[in-house]
């Protein structure tokens, strides 16, 4: 509900009505074969042509607002709030039917994988979309022969805790064509000298934003996390009396489907500077402290800093998919191909998440066994296993599709290679919810879904 | 606050916004051909509104009270870019 107070009176007025097209996809049950600017035609049919390409926008001072109008913008914000899980757990009462156990099989971890939340994506036969096998796996089998011995010489150092300092993690992506923030801040500070709460009331998904920086996946799995299971963010984040905060995480290791705890805990001294921009010195450049807490864009702090606490065969893996990374960068003859030694911090985050990733966060944030599955290919099997990810307050974390060519606009108001939470199924359709903390898509068919997201997720298993 | 003559970057799915609460997240980009010159899609939000817009540069958009201008669009490719604004009005 706090979604919908967050809305104003002008957006509910430029909300006149929701549109039903005759001859969408759900009516048919499965994906239209129309292409996709005859698609994008029939989304906008009921738009003028003025709202749609901006025609109206001002030049030099006068015109009109030029903006796009969103018909159906209140019935998503009903969706996004209360009504969402409540109708998942409704639709699922109803129909009690055990759920194929094949349905729910894990998908492997390509080697490799270039993140789905960025532009690029792994293959589906698990190998990098771009550059290819040169050696590089054979490289690996014996860092890891290595990285295996010293993990156990690890294991056996540190008992059932590891600790880290999370203070200024790197933050400049000299890689990245936009400019990175200036330097680290105090945003959290108000003016009367106090610092935002850790927490206003329960922590919830609404107090989730993604900021400048290319975590889609990052925040769009804190949010989840936050409103299926809060309880797994208030207690990982406690104020230290220095005035820093002690991060919780349990430690994940990677499976070959997604991953698992380890049974140890990992503790962060997170410091309260967060990246900021000259400009706007008040505000943290990355994650945003919405509704009053700063528990965001702390835990996103604390996320970029764990690296600090990995095994070396969790160092080797992320090498392994950085490789990958400048491989394809060249491939595609980028003026500042990615090279050199792979990130850390937020400059890791920045390189975006793979579906593998998201299950590591989500079992450092939750403490359970995670999984990457396969969507089913029948439309009734999509909803009823995501219901019932849903009943069981199991997050569940999709990647839409990249774009198939330069400047394609996705349907459902969906932007390509972004990660999304499924919030809901609500009559039948499948409810999402972007971690700019706007612009939701609007609902879809389960085979308007499966055209237009991957075709794996990332949930509790 | 921002003011005047204030510059913001608006990179593909990220979010930019100001300390006065107006945002701005990049959504696809179209490079610049013999018919057409580029544009982005960019959506742009305050506390009471939000909506999708297409810029051309030296168009200008109206969020909140403010008016800001599409400079400049730096893209390589429709999937890496980025565009520059500034607050006019």
């Amino acid at each position: 509900m706090s979604e919908l107070r967050n809305r104003g009176p002008d957006r509910l007025r430029e909300q006149p009505a929701t549109t039903v097209r005759p001859d969408t996809p759900q009516r048919k049950g499965q994906e239209t074969p129309r292409s996709g600017a005859e698609r994008l035609r029939a989304l906008y049919a009921d738009r003028s042509r003025v709202s749609r390409h901006g025609d109206s926008l001002q030049r030099g001072g006068s015109g009109g607002d030029g903006r796009t109008g969103r018909t159906d913008a209140p019935s998503r914000l009903e969706i996004a709030s209360a009504n969402g899980s409540r109708d998942a757990r409704g639709r699922n009462a109803q129909d009690q039917v055990a759920v194929d156990p094949r349905l729910l099989a894990g998908v492997p971890r390509p080697r490799g994988a270039l993140p789905d939340d960025i532009g690029r994506a792994y293959t589906r036969d698990g190998s990098p979309s771009a550059g290819g096998d040169d050696g590089i796996h054979s490289v690996r089998a014996a860092d890891e022969d290595q990285a295996t011995a010293q993990d156990r010489w690890r294991d056996g150092d540190r008992g059932d805790r590891l600790h880290a300092w999370v203070d200024r993690p790197a933050f400049q992506d000299r890689f990245a064509k936009m400019r990175p923030p200036d330097r680290y801040g105090d945003p959290l500070r108000l003016v009367d000298g106090s610092r935002v709460p850790r927490f206003n009331d329960r922590p919830t998904r609404e107090q989730t934003q993604q900021g400048r920086l290319r975590d889609c996946g990052i925040i769009a799995t804190l949010g989840a996390v936050a409103s299926h299971r809060p309880g797994d963010i208030a207690h990982r984040v406690a104020i230290q009396w220095d005035g820093t905060y002690r991060v919780r995480l349990n430690e994940a290791r990677c499976t070959e489907h997604g991953a698992e705890p380890t049974g140890r805990a990992v503790e962060l001294s997170v410091t309260p500077d967060l990246p900021i921009l000259d400009e706007a010195p008040n505000q943290p450049a990355f994650a945003k402290a919405e509704g009053g807490a700063a528990w965001s864009p702390v835990l996103e702090k604390a996320i970029a800093g764990v690296d600090q606490t990995w095994t070396a065969t969790r160092r080797a893996s992320w090498a392994e998919s950085w490789a990958a990374a400048c491989r394809a960068d060249i491939v595609d003859k980028k003026e500042n191909p990615r090279s050199g030694p792979p990130p850390d911090g937020y400059v890791r985050l920045n390189q975006g998440s793979t579906a593998w990733d998201r299950a590591e966060l989500l079992t450092q944030l939750t403490g359970k066994e995670s999984i990457v599955r396969s969507l089913p290919r029948r439309a009734d099997e999509v909803t009823r296993v995501l219901a019932k990810q849903l009943d069981d307050r199991k997050p569940v974390l999709i990647a839409s599709r990249r774009e198939r060519h330069e400047g394609e606009e996705l349907p459902h108001e969906l932007d390509a290679s972004h990660a999304y939470e499924v919030l809901a199924i609500q009559e039948g359709k499948i409810v999402l919810r972007n971690p700019w903390n706007r612009m939701h898509p609007e609902r879809m068919t389960p085979a308007e879904f499966a055209t237009n997201m991957e075709s794996y997720y990332t949930t509790l298993k | 606050m921002s003011r005047i003559g204030d510059t913001i970057q608006v990179g593909k799915g990220v979010v930019s916004d100001t300390d006065d609460g107006i945002g701005f997240g990049g959504r696809t980009a179209m490079s610049a051909t013999v018919h057409e010159p580029g544009r982005v899609r960019i959506a742009a939000w305050s506390k009471y509104e939000e909506f999708s817009v297409y810029l051309h540069e030296g168009e200008t958009v109206q969020i909140g009270r403010q008016t800001w201008r599409l400079d400049k669009i730096h893209i390589e490719g429709g999937r890496d870019w980025y565009a520059d604004l500034t607050r006019i009005a």
